[in-house]
Protein backbone atom coordinates (compact mmCIF):
# COMPACT_ATOMS: atom_id res chain seq x y z
CA UNK A 1 0.00 0.00 0.00
CA UNK A 2 2.83 2.38 0.92
CA UNK A 3 4.46 1.72 -2.46
CA UNK A 4 1.26 2.85 -4.17
CA UNK A 5 1.14 5.98 -2.04
CA UNK A 6 4.81 6.71 -2.72
CA UNK A 7 4.29 6.21 -6.44
CA UNK A 8 1.40 8.65 -6.30
CA UNK A 9 3.51 11.34 -4.66
CA UNK A 10 6.49 10.76 -6.90
CA UNK A 11 4.16 11.13 -9.89
CA UNK A 12 2.60 14.23 -8.43
CA UNK A 13 6.03 15.73 -7.80
CA UNK A 14 7.11 15.11 -11.40
CA UNK A 15 3.94 16.77 -12.66
CA UNK A 16 4.36 19.80 -10.42
CA UNK A 17 8.03 20.00 -11.31
CA UNK A 18 7.22 20.00 -15.01
CA UNK A 19 4.48 22.64 -14.69
CA UNK A 20 6.43 25.01 -12.51
CA UNK A 21 9.79 24.56 -14.20
CA UNK A 22 8.07 25.56 -17.44
CA UNK A 23 6.77 28.68 -15.74
CA UNK A 24 10.21 29.24 -14.31
CA UNK A 25 11.93 29.03 -17.70
CA UNK A 26 9.45 31.47 -19.27
CA UNK A 27 10.15 33.97 -16.52
CA UNK A 28 13.86 33.34 -16.85
CA UNK A 29 13.78 34.10 -20.58
CA UNK A 30 12.09 37.45 -20.01
CA UNK A 31 14.78 38.39 -17.52
CA UNK A 32 17.56 36.90 -19.58
CA UNK A 33 19.95 39.77 -19.52
CA UNK A 34 19.13 41.13 -16.12
CA UNK A 35 21.64 40.77 -13.35
CA UNK A 36 20.38 40.44 -9.82
CA UNK A 37 22.61 41.78 -7.11
CA UNK A 38 21.80 40.53 -3.62
CA UNK A 39 22.93 42.75 -0.80
CA UNK A 40 23.72 40.25 1.96
CA UNK A 41 24.41 43.03 4.43
CA UNK A 42 20.88 44.41 4.16
CA UNK A 43 18.91 44.24 7.39
CA UNK A 44 16.42 41.35 7.41
CA UNK A 45 13.02 42.46 8.73
CA UNK A 46 11.60 40.76 11.84
CA UNK A 47 8.42 39.76 10.09
CA UNK A 48 8.86 38.03 6.77
CA UNK A 49 5.36 36.74 6.12
CA UNK A 50 2.87 34.09 7.15
CA UNK A 51 2.58 30.75 5.35
CA UNK A 52 -0.59 28.67 5.39
CA UNK A 53 -0.30 25.09 4.18
CA UNK A 54 -2.48 22.04 3.73
CA UNK A 55 -1.09 18.53 3.98
CA UNK A 56 -1.87 16.31 1.01
CA UNK A 57 -0.15 13.18 2.28
CA UNK A 58 -2.86 12.31 4.82
CA UNK A 59 -5.60 12.72 2.24
CA UNK A 60 -3.66 10.89 -0.50
CA UNK A 61 -2.79 7.98 1.77
CA UNK A 62 -6.46 7.27 2.43
CA UNK A 63 -7.37 7.68 -1.23
CA UNK A 64 -4.78 5.05 -2.12
CA UNK A 65 -5.97 2.41 0.31
CA UNK A 66 -4.60 3.46 3.69
CA UNK A 67 -6.52 2.88 6.91
CA UNK A 68 -6.20 6.43 8.22
CA UNK A 69 -7.66 9.67 6.89
CA UNK A 70 -5.90 12.77 8.06
CA UNK A 71 -6.26 16.41 7.07
CA UNK A 72 -4.11 19.18 8.41
CA UNK A 73 -3.64 22.93 8.17
CA UNK A 74 -0.33 24.47 9.13
CA UNK A 75 0.57 28.08 9.88
CA UNK A 76 4.21 29.17 9.91
CA UNK A 77 5.44 32.68 10.53
CA UNK A 78 8.75 33.86 9.11
CA UNK A 79 10.78 35.76 11.71
CA UNK A 80 14.08 37.23 10.48
CA UNK A 81 14.04 34.56 7.74
CA UNK A 82 15.55 32.28 10.36
CA UNK A 83 12.96 31.12 12.89
CA UNK A 84 9.53 29.89 11.82
CA UNK A 85 7.13 29.38 14.76
CA UNK A 86 4.60 26.80 13.62
CA UNK A 87 1.09 25.77 14.58
CA UNK A 88 -0.44 22.68 12.98
CA UNK A 89 -4.08 21.75 13.46
CA UNK A 90 -5.47 18.54 12.08
CA UNK A 91 -8.19 15.96 12.24
CA UNK A 92 -7.67 12.24 11.85
CA UNK A 93 -10.11 9.39 11.60
CA UNK A 94 -10.30 5.68 10.90
CA UNK A 95 -13.08 3.15 10.49
CA UNK A 96 -11.37 -0.16 9.92
CA UNK A 97 -12.10 -3.87 10.05
CA UNK A 98 -9.18 -6.20 10.58
CA UNK A 99 -8.84 -9.50 8.72
CA UNK A 100 -9.73 -11.36 11.90
CA UNK A 101 -12.95 -9.44 12.58
CA UNK A 102 -12.03 -6.57 14.88
CA UNK A 103 -13.79 -3.27 14.20
CA UNK A 104 -11.95 -0.11 15.24
CA UNK A 105 -13.50 3.32 14.84
CA UNK A 106 -12.06 6.62 15.97
CA UNK A 107 -11.87 10.29 15.02
CA UNK A 108 -10.29 13.19 16.84
CA UNK A 109 -8.46 16.48 16.35
CA UNK A 110 -4.81 17.01 17.12
CA UNK A 111 -2.53 19.99 17.55
CA UNK A 112 1.19 20.51 17.14
CA UNK A 113 3.16 23.52 18.29
CA UNK A 114 6.81 24.25 17.67
CA UNK A 115 9.30 26.07 15.50
CA UNK A 116 11.57 25.51 12.53
CA UNK A 117 15.03 26.81 11.95
CA UNK A 118 15.97 27.86 8.42
CA UNK A 119 19.39 26.27 7.88
CA UNK A 120 20.06 28.59 4.95
CA UNK A 121 18.97 31.88 6.48
CA UNK A 122 22.25 33.59 5.48
CA UNK A 123 21.47 33.08 1.79
CA UNK A 124 18.24 35.03 2.06
CA UNK A 125 16.28 32.66 -0.24
CA UNK A 126 12.55 32.29 0.18
CA UNK A 127 12.93 28.57 -0.55
CA UNK A 128 14.79 26.81 2.20
CA UNK A 129 15.74 23.64 4.02
CA UNK A 130 14.79 23.55 7.68
CA UNK A 131 14.93 21.53 10.86
CA UNK A 132 12.54 21.88 13.75
CA UNK A 133 10.81 20.55 16.81
CA UNK A 134 7.17 20.03 17.66
CA UNK A 135 5.20 19.22 20.76
CA UNK A 136 1.93 17.49 19.88
CA UNK A 137 -1.12 16.15 21.62
CA UNK A 138 -4.38 14.44 20.81
CA UNK A 139 -7.34 13.34 22.93
CA UNK A 140 -9.39 10.70 21.23
CA UNK A 141 -12.43 8.51 21.64
CA UNK A 142 -12.51 5.06 20.09
CA UNK A 143 -14.80 2.10 19.67
CA UNK A 144 -13.45 -1.44 19.56
CA UNK A 145 -15.53 -4.56 19.16
CA UNK A 146 -15.62 -7.98 17.63
CA UNK A 147 -18.79 -9.30 16.08
CA UNK A 148 -20.01 -12.70 17.34
CA UNK A 149 -19.75 -15.58 14.91
CA UNK A 150 -22.99 -17.52 14.51
CA UNK A 151 -23.34 -21.05 13.25
CA UNK A 152 -26.69 -21.04 11.43
CA UNK A 153 -26.57 -24.82 10.94
CA UNK A 154 -26.12 -25.90 14.54
CA UNK A 155 -27.36 -22.73 16.21
CA UNK A 156 -24.14 -22.25 18.13
CA UNK A 157 -22.41 -18.91 18.51
CA UNK A 158 -18.94 -17.75 19.48
CA UNK A 159 -19.21 -14.38 21.15
CA UNK A 160 -15.56 -13.68 20.39
CA UNK A 161 -13.49 -16.12 18.36
CA UNK A 162 -10.36 -14.08 19.15
CA UNK A 163 -10.44 -14.57 22.91
CA UNK A 164 -11.04 -18.24 23.55
CA UNK A 165 -9.95 -19.95 26.74
CA UNK A 166 -8.39 -23.01 25.16
CA UNK A 167 -7.54 -24.60 28.52
CA UNK A 168 -10.70 -24.09 30.56
CA UNK A 169 -13.15 -23.52 27.73
CA UNK A 170 -15.44 -20.61 26.86
CA UNK A 171 -14.85 -17.35 25.04
CA UNK A 172 -15.04 -13.77 26.17
CA UNK A 173 -17.08 -11.12 24.30
CA UNK A 174 -15.44 -7.82 23.58
CA UNK A 175 -17.52 -4.73 22.85
CA UNK A 176 -16.20 -1.53 24.36
CA UNK A 177 -17.32 1.67 22.71
CA UNK A 178 -16.63 5.24 23.71
CA UNK A 179 -13.20 4.55 25.18
CA UNK A 180 -10.97 7.55 25.81
CA UNK A 181 -7.24 8.16 25.62
CA UNK A 182 -4.83 11.07 25.48
CA UNK A 183 -1.33 11.01 24.07
CA UNK A 184 1.50 13.53 24.08
CA UNK A 185 4.51 13.27 21.82
CA UNK A 186 7.28 15.31 20.27
CA UNK A 187 8.59 15.39 16.74
CA UNK A 188 11.98 16.10 15.22
CA UNK A 189 11.31 17.66 11.85
CA UNK A 190 13.44 18.02 8.76
CA UNK A 191 12.04 19.46 5.56
CA UNK A 192 12.28 21.57 2.51
CA UNK A 193 10.02 24.32 1.22
CA UNK A 194 10.33 25.54 -2.35
CA UNK A 195 8.64 28.40 -4.12
CA UNK A 196 6.77 27.22 -7.17
CA UNK A 197 4.88 30.26 -8.42
CA UNK A 198 4.26 33.72 -6.99
CA UNK A 199 2.94 33.15 -3.46
CA UNK A 200 2.60 29.38 -3.87
CA UNK A 201 5.08 26.95 -2.35
CA UNK A 202 5.26 23.23 -1.82
CA UNK A 203 7.21 21.21 0.69
CA UNK A 204 8.09 17.87 2.18
CA UNK A 205 8.78 17.26 5.79
CA UNK A 206 9.93 14.07 7.43
CA UNK A 207 9.21 13.61 11.10
CA UNK A 208 10.56 11.34 13.77
CA UNK A 209 7.82 11.07 16.37
CA UNK A 210 8.45 9.95 19.94
CA UNK A 211 5.77 9.27 22.51
CA UNK A 212 6.17 11.25 25.73
CA UNK A 213 3.16 9.82 27.57
CA UNK A 214 -0.17 8.21 26.97
CA UNK A 215 -3.18 7.36 29.09
CA UNK A 216 -5.11 4.56 27.38
CA UNK A 217 -8.47 3.30 28.53
CA UNK A 218 -8.64 0.28 30.87
CA UNK A 219 -9.87 -2.01 28.06
CA UNK A 220 -7.69 -1.03 25.12
CA UNK A 221 -4.65 0.70 23.78
CA UNK A 222 -5.65 3.14 21.07
CA UNK A 223 -4.69 1.65 17.71
CA UNK A 224 -4.66 4.93 15.82
CA UNK A 225 -3.54 8.25 17.26
CA UNK A 226 -4.52 11.22 15.03
CA UNK A 227 -1.41 13.13 14.00
CA UNK A 228 0.90 10.37 15.20
CA UNK A 229 -0.22 7.31 13.27
CA UNK A 230 -0.39 3.77 14.51
CA UNK A 231 0.03 3.63 18.29
CA UNK A 232 3.65 2.89 19.19
CA UNK A 233 6.53 4.37 21.13
CA UNK A 234 7.96 5.98 18.01
CA UNK A 235 6.95 6.47 14.43
CA UNK A 236 8.18 8.06 11.22
CA UNK A 237 5.80 10.42 9.46
CA UNK A 238 5.67 12.53 6.36
CA UNK A 239 3.85 15.63 5.28
CA UNK A 240 3.55 16.83 1.73
CA UNK A 241 2.14 20.32 1.69
CA UNK A 242 0.87 22.94 -0.66
CA UNK A 243 1.58 26.30 0.92
CA UNK A 244 0.32 29.81 0.30
CA UNK A 245 2.12 32.88 1.55
CA UNK A 246 -0.40 35.43 2.75
CA UNK A 247 -0.01 38.79 0.99
CA UNK A 248 0.60 40.69 4.23
CA UNK B 1 20.39 27.75 -4.64
CA UNK B 2 17.85 28.70 -7.23
CA UNK B 3 14.27 27.58 -7.32
CA UNK B 4 14.99 24.69 -9.66
CA UNK B 5 17.56 23.28 -7.25
CA UNK B 6 15.05 23.31 -4.42
CA UNK B 7 12.46 21.62 -6.58
CA UNK B 8 14.97 18.98 -7.63
CA UNK B 9 15.92 18.27 -4.02
CA UNK B 10 12.25 18.11 -3.17
CA UNK B 11 11.69 15.62 -5.96
CA UNK B 12 14.74 13.47 -5.29
CA UNK B 13 13.85 13.16 -1.64
CA UNK B 14 10.62 11.31 -2.58
CA UNK B 15 12.15 7.89 -3.30
CA UNK B 16 14.43 8.20 -0.28
CA UNK B 17 11.51 8.86 2.03
CA UNK B 18 9.51 6.07 0.41
CA UNK B 19 12.40 3.63 1.06
CA UNK B 20 12.72 4.78 4.68
CA UNK B 21 8.99 4.38 5.24
CA UNK B 22 8.96 0.89 3.75
CA UNK B 23 11.98 -0.16 5.83
CA UNK B 24 10.29 0.99 9.00
CA UNK B 25 7.12 -0.98 8.34
CA UNK B 26 8.02 -3.97 10.51
CA UNK B 27 5.78 -6.83 11.53
CA UNK B 28 4.25 -6.23 14.92
CA UNK B 29 5.48 -8.19 17.93
CA UNK B 30 2.40 -9.92 19.32
CA UNK B 31 4.05 -11.67 22.27
CA UNK B 32 1.91 -9.52 24.59
CA UNK B 33 -1.11 -11.59 23.62
CA UNK B 34 0.45 -14.86 24.81
CA UNK B 35 -1.52 -16.37 27.66
CA UNK B 36 -0.71 -14.88 31.06
CA UNK B 37 0.01 -17.44 33.78
CA UNK B 38 0.13 -17.49 37.56
CA UNK B 39 3.73 -18.36 38.49
CA UNK B 40 4.25 -20.20 41.78
CA UNK B 41 7.57 -20.71 43.54
CA UNK B 42 8.14 -23.71 45.81
CA UNK B 43 9.76 -23.10 49.23
CA UNK B 44 10.32 -25.12 52.40
CA UNK B 45 10.87 -23.90 55.94
CA UNK B 46 14.21 -24.97 57.37
CA UNK B 47 12.47 -26.86 60.19
CA UNK B 48 9.15 -27.04 62.01
CA UNK B 49 9.75 -23.92 64.09
CA UNK B 50 11.87 -21.78 61.79
CA UNK B 51 10.67 -18.76 59.80
CA UNK B 52 13.56 -19.13 57.34
CA UNK B 53 12.83 -20.70 53.98
CA UNK B 54 14.85 -22.20 51.16
CA UNK B 55 13.99 -23.01 47.57
CA UNK B 56 12.75 -26.54 47.22
CA UNK B 57 11.31 -28.92 44.67
CA UNK B 58 8.22 -31.10 44.64
CA UNK B 59 9.38 -34.63 43.70
CA UNK B 60 6.31 -35.59 41.66
CA UNK B 61 3.17 -33.55 41.07
CA UNK B 62 -0.04 -33.73 39.11
CA UNK B 63 -2.31 -30.68 38.98
CA UNK B 64 -5.92 -31.04 37.89
CA UNK B 65 -8.75 -28.62 37.36
CA UNK B 66 -11.26 -29.02 40.16
CA UNK B 67 -14.56 -30.63 39.25
CA UNK B 68 -13.34 -31.63 35.80
CA UNK B 69 -11.18 -34.37 34.39
CA UNK B 70 -8.71 -31.88 32.90
CA UNK B 71 -5.07 -32.43 33.79
CA UNK B 72 -2.98 -29.28 33.79
CA UNK B 73 0.31 -30.82 34.92
CA UNK B 74 0.78 -34.56 34.56
CA UNK B 75 3.25 -36.41 36.82
CA UNK B 76 5.91 -33.76 36.48
CA UNK B 77 9.16 -34.43 38.32
CA UNK B 78 11.33 -32.08 40.41
CA UNK B 79 9.13 -28.99 40.27
CA UNK B 80 10.81 -25.78 41.34
CA UNK B 81 8.32 -23.37 39.79
CA UNK B 82 4.78 -23.87 38.48
CA UNK B 83 2.93 -21.83 35.87
CA UNK B 84 -0.82 -22.24 36.16
CA UNK B 85 -3.52 -20.87 33.81
CA UNK B 86 -6.39 -18.91 35.35
CA UNK B 87 -9.85 -19.12 33.87
CA UNK B 88 -11.04 -16.43 31.43
CA UNK B 89 -14.79 -16.70 31.82
CA UNK B 90 -15.15 -16.70 35.63
CA UNK B 91 -13.34 -14.90 38.43
CA UNK B 92 -12.12 -17.89 40.42
CA UNK B 93 -10.02 -20.92 39.51
CA UNK B 94 -9.62 -24.06 41.60
CA UNK B 95 -6.60 -26.33 41.27
CA UNK B 96 -6.06 -29.69 42.92
CA UNK B 97 -2.45 -30.61 43.69
CA UNK B 98 -1.85 -34.39 43.76
CA UNK B 99 1.51 -35.15 45.40
CA UNK B 100 2.85 -38.45 44.13
CA UNK B 101 5.37 -40.92 45.51
CA UNK B 102 7.10 -43.74 43.75
CA UNK B 103 6.23 -47.20 44.93
CA UNK B 104 7.15 -50.40 43.12
CA UNK B 105 8.10 -48.37 40.06
CA UNK B 106 4.67 -46.76 40.00
CA UNK B 107 3.55 -43.28 40.99
CA UNK B 108 0.72 -43.24 43.46
CA UNK B 109 -1.02 -40.33 45.17
CA UNK B 110 0.29 -39.63 48.64
CA UNK B 111 -1.36 -36.35 49.58
CA UNK B 112 -3.57 -33.65 48.13
CA UNK B 113 -4.05 -29.86 48.43
CA UNK B 114 -6.76 -27.70 46.91
CA UNK B 115 -5.92 -24.16 45.85
CA UNK B 116 -8.63 -21.55 45.21
CA UNK B 117 -7.52 -18.43 43.35
CA UNK B 118 -9.80 -15.38 43.19
CA UNK B 119 -8.89 -13.12 40.30
CA UNK B 120 -10.12 -10.22 38.19
CA UNK B 121 -10.24 -10.65 34.40
CA UNK B 122 -9.96 -7.72 32.02
CA UNK B 123 -10.04 -8.38 28.26
CA UNK B 124 -7.64 -5.90 26.66
CA UNK B 125 -7.31 -4.86 23.03
CA UNK B 126 -3.67 -4.69 21.92
CA UNK B 127 -3.88 -3.92 18.20
CA UNK B 128 -5.63 -4.87 14.98
CA UNK B 129 -2.87 -7.33 14.04
CA UNK B 130 -2.41 -8.91 17.47
CA UNK B 131 -5.97 -8.87 18.77
CA UNK B 132 -6.70 -9.25 22.46
CA UNK B 133 -4.98 -10.16 25.68
CA UNK B 134 -6.67 -11.26 28.90
CA UNK B 135 -5.21 -9.30 31.80
CA UNK B 136 -5.62 -11.19 35.06
CA UNK B 137 -5.03 -9.82 38.52
CA UNK B 138 -4.85 -12.17 41.51
CA UNK B 139 -6.98 -10.87 44.36
CA UNK B 140 -6.75 -13.67 46.90
CA UNK B 141 -5.61 -17.26 47.29
CA UNK B 142 -7.08 -19.84 49.68
CA UNK B 143 -6.05 -23.43 50.26
CA UNK B 144 -6.91 -26.51 52.26
CA UNK B 145 -5.31 -29.91 52.33
CA UNK B 146 -2.45 -31.90 53.73
CA UNK B 147 0.97 -30.51 52.80
CA UNK B 148 0.82 -26.78 52.14
CA UNK B 149 1.71 -24.67 55.16
CA UNK B 150 1.08 -21.16 53.88
CA UNK B 151 0.92 -18.96 50.78
CA UNK B 152 2.20 -15.48 50.10
CA UNK B 153 1.06 -13.31 47.16
CA UNK B 154 4.11 -11.50 45.80
CA UNK B 155 2.80 -9.95 42.61
CA UNK B 156 -0.82 -9.67 41.56
CA UNK B 157 -0.56 -9.44 37.78
CA UNK B 158 -0.42 -12.75 35.95
CA UNK B 159 2.32 -12.62 33.35
CA UNK B 160 4.13 -14.54 30.65
CA UNK B 161 7.70 -13.69 31.60
CA UNK B 162 8.15 -15.97 34.60
CA UNK B 163 7.77 -13.34 37.32
CA UNK B 164 6.72 -15.09 40.52
CA UNK B 165 3.16 -14.37 41.65
CA UNK B 166 2.81 -16.53 44.73
CA UNK B 167 5.10 -18.43 47.06
CA UNK B 168 4.03 -21.90 48.19
CA UNK B 169 5.50 -22.77 51.60
CA UNK B 170 5.84 -26.35 52.84
CA UNK B 171 7.03 -27.76 56.16
CA UNK B 172 9.74 -30.39 56.05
Amino acid sequence: MEQRISSYFIGLSFLLLFVFCSADSIQAQSKENQKIVVDTTAKVPWYGGTYVGIDLFGLGAKAFGGDFLSSEVSIRVNLKNMIYPALELGYGSTDTWSDNGIHYKSSAPYVRLGADFNTMFKKGDVSHVYVGLRYATSSMKYDVYTEPVDDPLWGDALTNPLLIDNIWGGDIPYDHRGQKATMHWFEIVGGIQAKIYRNFYMGWSMRLKYRISSSPDIYADPWYVPGFGQYDSSKIGITYSLIYKLPF
Amino acid sequence: MNRLSYLLILLLSCPFIAVVLSACDEDEDCSETDRQMMWCGVYTFLNDTSDKVINDTIPYLTVTAWDTDSIIINKQQGILQLDLPLRYSVDSTVFVFHYLVEEDEELIEDARDTLVVKHKNTPYFISMDCGYQMKQEIEDVYFRGQLLDSIDIRRKEANNNGTENIKLFYRP
